[in-house]
């Protein structure tokens, strides 16, 4: 597990550079590299879930602009080691594809400096199975001492991204996938 | 015809058995879906756009196309062919603008690509929609730079620093006030760009705007823009007066996100992100669109046709529904609604039916939504035809039950009785005018008179047997219209049709076949149908006129007929209607194409609203017919799609004259009839080819190879056989003849030919007198030759020579005499020719000298300094020098002291001759000839000249040598 850490850490570094490299050194960061992203799929015949603590992400409090990613690979907790085979070859193709990320901004004009928790919505490309969708995302904010912590529950359509399930297993697998997003924030020392 | 009542009678008893209740919505359109396949593809469809023309154009994921009614035609886009199209827009100019996800755009004239790459370049993302203003300009919206307008060729970007609440833009709508009303994350925008100045504004939440995510615009009425959000619904607002006018509250919107918004009259088509399509009523009634059974869609593009049809883009579907046009209501509520036997509206707009053997009144208030039943038979009966009398009261003509006179005000009804001799009568038909009510049905017909007391249920009502000793009353009477001049008309299943004018009853037309309806049209002419036969009319006086199959009618034996107030009489059948322009002859057809098969409407089963609806009561429910959406035009138009040369697409718009070699045309065309593709027939002709019209339902013609004219491409689309009022579209081309058949070429040629001609002729002439000419100096100069040597002196001054040389030395005469003869033997053999070697020439001379030097001794000096090739290769005209030494020693005194040198030698390629000077005193007597005869022989054999200079007592004579072939060349 340690050859994804590196990666996240190389991929958490770039993000802060280009956020960095737009000249908004003042601006106030917020990150995590432990989000929690679960996600189930309720069919006639089989429930699938997994999930994943390894979610990265980077938010600009200033602009309401953020990026989060998740590595396929790291989902775990699935009810047979076939499914998670299953899973990562046949329907997420995760060599190929092997992150599902979320990038975009805040909609509502929220000020992340205050505390409270609002609800806001996210726009933003949603990639998965290299497939970009346009979505909007609902999202619980709260900001508590210097801390972001966001939770959402959002829906996706395996045919948004093109996400093929064979006939036989169609009821195996639900064609609208349930995720659940929890994460903390932490804010950037600069 | 009596077999129809069996099957009625069939479905009267199979109806017990009908219970099963679907839960169904009001008013349907009737839905079709088509599906692009490409290749290996489903793409999903992104946009859709009618074109001027009516084409409809289809923007995927996977690249543009074209859809006809029947296919999707790929549109060759170049090197943007599949990539996903984002945007599409036709100008002013009837130029399709395209843009693409990755921010590419390109433009379309006919056939045309135009690539469009202007020096700003372009934007790197997505192109959301084109608009333009009144002045030309164009405008087009980005998913995240901003705005770009382009004016006067140059581009400006407005975005987050000029103003705008945010760069990334869903959709962009023109304003009648130059304005561009922009739909972003963060609210709307007016932009207005004028002389390259920027002005925007925002309306965002806190102007009032639920939403900040304005998905999708639509103009409204009364300088009204619609807005769909992303999550609130929609909203409506005042642009000139800058404030919100209240709609839908936010709450009651739970369908999401809008993508798009259609106003049709003053409904709304909403296309949503999960919920497909819900429809929105004046009355802010949401009803959801079923279409074909699939439920929640992600739905992103609407358009209303040029025809009102509705098309709605889905994935990878494209869904055609007939809109508001065309509606069908199977059930309300959960109350089932077939088997429509009558239809009749009371004075209130509040419609009454019968469906299924009830009586049922839908209210107008509340669009038709509520009803009400009653119960007025015991057992199941047949309600056949209503009437609605001048007081208000439904009579109600039932099968086997006799009349009801009904008072819709209470629900209270009373059984009319004295009918014919039968106590449980089957009535056909009602009708009637002021207070005269006429029934008929199986075998009678009966007048009735409302004598007194006609608004309250115990009315006094009179009956009347007419008719008697006529064949009418033994006969079915299906139908009694009154006309507008309260003239009564019968049909009759067997003995044609009857008129009473004036209580006369005439039989105006015999027919054994069923006269079924009745109705008139604008012009007061009585139309109706003769089952089997078609429908029929009295064209002034009893001149009947027809149409049948062959003239367009969809049905041989039609159920009923109806006048619209707009004039058009529509034809009901067992699978739909058919509409006839009676002035004009054209058909329109509704029908299966439209998914109104099976309808079995009953006779006379119409009644007309306020709303311009018609409402047809059939087996499968009530069709609403809303007669002016019906299209203006008269038949199908014809878009050329594509001309080719040998399969090779040509601009069309362009250049259309074509060399020889472009012989070979195809043309394709679409028809624009999205109501029904199938039916389209085509008519063309090739004027200059064949000038005669042609029939075809390909969308494709090929001439395979025309010969070199004029020609003119016309082509015209009908629904039936029937053309006359179809629209022409033409192509004229001109295929020009090769080079070698045009007049110009051919004057050239004979010009070029005769000037051959000319120039050999001449030639040939003047070589002839050239010829001539040197002939002439050849003898001339053989002669002065001849002459001079044998010249007297030359003769006595050789024989004195030799006389002394025979003295002195006899043995030298023998060779004296030799060479004196070689001379003369050598003159002789060189006559003929034109050239001969310098070495002959040289030995010639030798000869001469050698003659000339027994007479003078040492004073004859001759020095020649000619090379040997020289000599072998290269030609001197006979007995040149020779002349020209006989010349020198003519002329000039020889003697010891004043000796003769003559020196011969070559510079270059000529000879020279030079010879010392020194006159005699007494001259010899000279012809003159001996050295102009030289030039001239050497004018016919070279350019060069001969040069002869005198000066400083030194003669000297420059002759060209001559090669060989100069001889030949110059023959």
């Amino acid at each position: 597990m340690t050859a994804p850490l590196k990666l996240n850490f190389a991929l958490l570094l770039f993000i802060c550079f280009t956020f960095t490299a737009h000249g908004q050194i003042n601006k106030l960061y917020y990150y995590t590299n432990s989000g929690e992203v679960a996600f189930k799929s309720e069919a006639e015949q089989e429930l699938i879930k997994a999930t994943s603590n390894k979610l990265i992400g980077i938010l600009d409090a200033g602009n309401g602009t953020f990026v989060f990613k998740v590595m396929i690979r790291s989902f775990s907790g699935f009810n047979s080691l076939m499914q998670q085979e299953h899973f990562n070859e046949k329907y997420l193709e995760s060599e190929e594809f092997p992150e599902a990320s979320f990038s975009g901004k805040i909609i509502e004009n929220i000020d992340l400096s205050i505390a409270g928790v609002y609800e806001v919505r996210t726009k933003g490309i949603l990639k998965m199975h290299g497939v970009e969708i346009e979505r909007v995302i609902k999202c619980f904010v709260s900001v508590k001492n210097d801390k972001i912590f966001i939770n959402s529950k959002f829906s996706i359509l395996l045919s948004d991204h093109s996400i093929k399930i064979p006939k036989v297993v169609h009821e195996k697998v639900a064609g609208d996938i349930g995720v659940e997003v929890s994460l903390v924030l932490n804010k950037k020392s600069n | 015809m009596r077999r129809y009542f069996k099957i009625q009678l069939f479905w009267i008893t199979i109806l017990f058995f009908i219970t099963a209740k679907i839960q169904l919505h009001g008013q349907e359109s009737l839905v079709k879906s088509f599906d692009i396949r490409t290749e290996n593809t489903r793409p999903k469809i992104l946009k859709l756009i009618q074109d001027k023309s009516g084409l409809i154009w289809v923007g995927t994921d996977n690249g543009l196309f074209t859809f006809n009614g029947i296919n999707f035609i790929r549109v060759p886009t170049g090197d943007s062919l599949y990539l996903p199209v984002s945007a599409i827009f036709e100008d002013s100019q009837s130029i399709v603008w395209v843009g693409f996800e990755n921010g590419r755009i390109i433009k379309i004239s006919g056939q045309k690509l135009l690539p469009y790459n202007p020096k700003e370049g372009l934007p790197k993302v997505a192109i959301t929609s084109f608009t333009q203003n009144r002045n030309g300009s164009i405008y087009f919206s980005t998913k995240g730079e901003g705005v770009y307008c382009i004016e006067n060729n140059l581009i400006y970007n407005i975005n987050h620093d000029d103003g705008l609440s945010d760069d990334y833009c869903y959709s962009m709508i023109s304003l009648p006030d130059q304005r561009m009303c922009v739909g972003t994350d963060k609210g709307l925008n007016f932009v207005n760009l004028h002389n390259g100045i920027k002005q925007v504004t925002n309306i965002g939440t806190s102007e009032g705007l639920p939403d900040d995510i304005a998905r999708s615009l639509a103009m409204g009425k009364n300088h009204t823009l619609w807005i769909g959000l992303q999550e609130k619904g929609i909203s409506k607002f005042d642009y000139e007066k800058n404030k919100f006018i209240p709609f839908l509250t936010s709450e009651k919107w739970k369908y999401g996100q809008i993508n798009c918004i259609l106003p049709i009259d003053n409904r709304l088509w909403v296309a949503t992100e999960r919920f497909g399509i819900v429809e929105i009523g004046a009355d802010s009634q949401i009803e959801k669109l079923k279409l074909n059974g699939h439920d929640n869609l992600k739905a992103n593009s609407l358009i209303l046709d040029s025809e009102n049809l509705v098309w709605i883009s889905e994935s990878i579907h494209l869904f055609r529904t007939t809109g508001n046009k065309i509606k069908i209501i199977e059930t309300i509520g959960d109350k089932k609604i077939d088997f429509v036997h009558s239809i009749s509206k009371d004075k209130n707009e509040n419609i009454w039916l019968s469906p299924n053997q009830h009586l049922v009144c839908l209210y107008k208030e509340g669009g038709y939504k509520h009803y009400k039943e009653y119960k007025i038979f015991e057992k199941h009966t047949d309600i056949a035809t209503m009437y609605f009398d001048p007081f208000g009261f439904l009579w109600l003509g039932t099968m086997g039950e006799g009349i009801y006179r009904f008072n819709p005000a209470n629900g209270h009804y009373k059984k009319i009785t004295s009918f014919a001799d039968n106590e449980k009568p089957s009535i056909l038909s009602i009708n009637g005018y002021d207070n005269i009510v006429w029934v008929a049905g199986f075998n009678s017909v009966m007048k009735f008179n409302i004598l007194k007391n006609g608004q309250s249920e115990s009315a006094e009502i009179s009956s009347e047997k007419v008719f008697s000793g006529s064949p009418i009353l033994n006969d079915y009477v299906y139908s009694v219209f009154i006309d507008s001049k309260k003239r009564t008309w019968f049909g009759t299943d067997e003995n044609g049709v009857f008129m009473l004018d004036h209580d006369q009853l005439r039989n105006v037309y015999r027919t054994k076949n069923a006269i079924h309806s009745f109705t008139e049209d604008k012009k007061g002419r009585i139309w109706f149908t003769v089952a089997d036969e078609g429908i029929k009319y009295f064209n002034g006086g009893d001149s009947i006129s027809v149409y049948q199959t062959k003239d367009g009618l969809s049905d041989p034996s039609p159920t009923s007929l109806f006048c619209t107030p707009e004039g058009k009489i529509i034809i009901t059948h067992p699978n739909g209607f058919d509409v006839l322009d009676p002035e004009t002859g054209t058909f329109f057809y509704h029908s299966s194409e439209e998914n109104l098969s099976d309808l079995n409407p009953d006779i006379n089963s119409f009644t007309y609203t306020f709303d311009n609806t018609l409402w047809i009561g059939t087996e499968r429910g009530i069709v609403l017919y809303n007669t002016v959406m019906e299209t203006n035009k008269e038949q199908p138009n014809v878009v050329l799609r594509s001309i080719s040369i040998y399969t090779k697409p040509i601009e069309i718009g362009s250049s259309n004259n074509f060399s020889c070699d472009e012989n070979n045309f195809r043309f394709d065309f679409d028809g624009i009839w999205y109501s029904d593709p199938q039916k389209i027939n085509y008519y063309f002709m090739l004027e200059g080819f064949s000038n005669k019209w042609e029939v075809t339902k390909d969308h494709t013609v090929t001439f395979p190879i025309l010969p070199p004219s004029s020609y003119k491409f016309r082509i015209k689309a009908s629904l039936n056989s029937n053309f006359s009022t179809s629209e022409e579209t033409v192509y004229s081309f001109k295929i020009n003849p090769p080079f070698w058949q045009t007049w110009w070429f051919r004057i050239l040629t004979a010009g070029l030919i005769s000037f051959i001609v000319f120039m050999i002729i001449r030639r040939r002439e003047s070589r002839i007198r050239k010829f001539d000419l040197l002939q002439k100096e050849k003898i001339e100069f053989q002669f002065e030759t001849l002459r001079s040597q044998v010249n007297p002196h030359f003769l006595f001054n050789s024989f004195n020579t030799l006389i002394t040389v025979i003295e002195n030395t006899p043995t030298l005469a023998v060779e004296y005499v030799e060479r004196l003869s070689e001379f003369f033997r050598n003159i002789i053999n060189y006559k003929d020719q034109n050239v001969i070697k310098v070495s002959e020439e040289l030995s010639l001379l030798d000869n001469y000298i050698f003659i000339q030097k027994k007479r003078y001794g040492e004073s004859l000096i001759l020095e020649i300094n000619i090379p040997q090739p020289i000599r072998e290769n290269k030609f001197v005209p006979p007995l040149t020098l020779q002349l020209l030494a006989e010349n020198a020693i003519k002329h000039n005194a020889v003697s010891k002291e004043t000796p003769l040198k003559i020196t011969i030698y070559i510079i270059g390629d000529k000879m020279v001759f030079v010879n010392n000077i020194n006159l005699k005193i007494t001259r010899e007597v000279s012809t003159g000839l001996g050295l102009q005869n030289i030039i001239n022989r050497y004018k016919l054999l070279t350019t060069e000249t001969v040069d002869i200079l005198n000066e400083n007592d030194i003669f000297t004579v420059t002759i060209p040598l001559l090669n060989k072939n100069d001889e030949n060349t110059n023959h």
